[in-house]
């Protein structure tokens, strides 16, 4: 079948300028592949090439889609404030070795000394970071209930919690 | 030009890949002259296919991209048509999996345009015919050459689940285990999987812990047999399934319900195993 199906489209292809101009001289249907030129045996040659084998690419060739885009934001700003916690949090204990003042008013006092956009950012950013968690954890336990796991809830509750998010990050940043 | 042709297209609701009406009266009036309506005379339309090439035979080579222009006018509408061209006619090198071209063996299951789909069902855009097309292999696989991953531990993976019907009954062999209509039911979407891995190989999860995580093909698979009526291994099944990684590691990312080229839900079927695990 193959073969009936390339002799026509051979014979098609010296008719036109076209085509021959896109044919270099090799080109002919059931041309042989090279023979391997080599007196290795067939295990060395397998061998060496398993040991060079390549992975296919992945995360940089994938197509971004909201599933996966949604799932690596989801997890990394968990990082980010998780991690800011517990920065904050061991601050917090060690504050008075270093004789640093953490109280909730010497805090406020010197954020509040911040230029404007630099304290709108950086609220901006915790918020955001911790909105976008709290409706992707939403999603979650939604999906661990066994509701809405299909490609149209995964698009619908992607949208539902990014316009949360947005709203939620406003309002945390601005009030 | 070419968003303005698609307007129009979308709008007279012309398919993808077809003529405007206004060319199509053009083409009949020259079939009525009788002998130059041969199909060398359709206008030429180059595409540009960059694909993945990898040589066993020089292993320290890095893997490359090699481009290849084929003219669709002279090539057929599947992304496998092109490849089997190219292979015939241009380059006998390069080298690809490929058996039924109609999306029940799985074989030419590949990545292109960054999504895993089986090449013989997914058409050429003909709507884009000068944006190049980008074929990888299946990705985070080992390449065995250009286009053919290494399947085997995926293979082991599968038979690691033991897919096949198993009773605690003595089996009276003349006699058929018979199921109701309702049962059957709940095994439709979980059969129709062809295993030819797009979805366990767009998973993040598979990519990263592929050693451990059976990945959402294997677990389709193994909850196809969890939800047969006629099975009696239910616990043991799901024993299995027992520890941080067999299928927990699964953190609903969804990459494979959206790229099931059969339209199965891989993620569903996995979300189940969850709640079987949950309840027993």
């Amino acid at each position: 079948m193959f073969s009936a199906a390339t002799r026509t489209g051979v014979l098609c292809a010296t008719r036109t300028s076209v085509s021959r101009s896109l044919a270099t001289p090799a080109v002919r249907a059931f041309v042989a592949t090279p023979m391997r030129q080599t007196e290795e045996p067939q295990s060395v040659v397998a061998e060496r090439a398993r040991k060079h084998r390549p992975v296919s690419p992945h995360l940089s060739i994938y197509q971004p889609q909201m599933s996966w885009v949604l799932s690596g934001l989801h997890r990394n700003t968990g990082v980010l404030i998780g991690g800011a916690a517990y920065m904050y949090a061991a601050m917090f204990g060690l504050a008075p070795a270093f004789g640093l003042d953490m109280s909730s008013a010497a805090m406020a006092g010197s954020l509040a000394t911040l230029p404007a956009v630099v304290s709108i950012s950086a609220k901006a950013l915790i918020s955001g970071c911790l909105s976008f968690h709290v409706f992707g954890t939403m999603r979650h336990l939604l999906w661990d209930s066994g509701r809405m796991v299909n490609n149209k809830g995964v698009i619908t509750t992607g949208y539902a919690a990014m316009a949360a998010s947005a709203l939620a990050t406003g309002y945390l940043t601005f009030f | 030009m070419a968003t303005l042709t698609g307007l129009v297209r979308s709008i007279l609701h012309v398919p993808v890949g077809g003529r405007l009406p206004i060319r199509r009266l053009g083409v009949q009036g020259l079939g009525t002259t009788g002998v130059r309506c041969m199909a060398t005379e359709r206008p030429s339309n180059l595409k540009s296919f960059k694909i993945y090439r990898w040589n066993p035979d020089t292993p320290t080579e890095e893997p490359r991209m090699q481009e290849y222009k084929l003219d669709l006018s002279k090539t057929g509408p599947m992304v496998l048509d092109a490849l089997i061209k190219i292979k015939n006619e241009v380059d006998p090198t390069l080298t690809f999996r490929r058996s039924c071209r109609e999306g029940i063996c799985g074989s030419c299951a590949m990545n292109i345009d960054g999504q895993n789909t089986l090449a013989c069902i997914t058409h050429i855009s003909k709507d884009q015919p000068t944006k190049e097309m980008l074929i990888y292999p299946l990705p985070h696989m080992f390449v065995v050459k250009d286009l053919v991953p290494d399947m085997t531990y995926f293979y082991k993976q599968y038979e690691s689940i033991k897919p096949w019907l198993q009773r605690k009954d003595v089996l009276d062999v003349n006699k058929e285990i018979l199921q109701s209509p309702e049962d059957r039911k709940k095994l439709d979407g979980l059969y129709e999987c062809i295993l030819c891995a797009c979805c366990s190989t767009a998973c993040p999860s598979y990519w990263w812990n592929q050693d451990a995580y059976l990945g959402p093909s294997v677990l389709l698979q193994a909850y196809r047999w969890m939800a047969d009526s006629r099975d009696q291994h239910l616990p043991e099944r799901l024993s299995q399934m027992e520890n941080a990684f067999s299928v927990y590691r699964c953190h609903t990312i969804m990459n494979c319900t959206r790229t099931c080229p059969k339209h199965l839900n891989p993620g569903y079927a996995i979300s189940q195993i969850k709640l079987l695990l949950a309840k027993n």
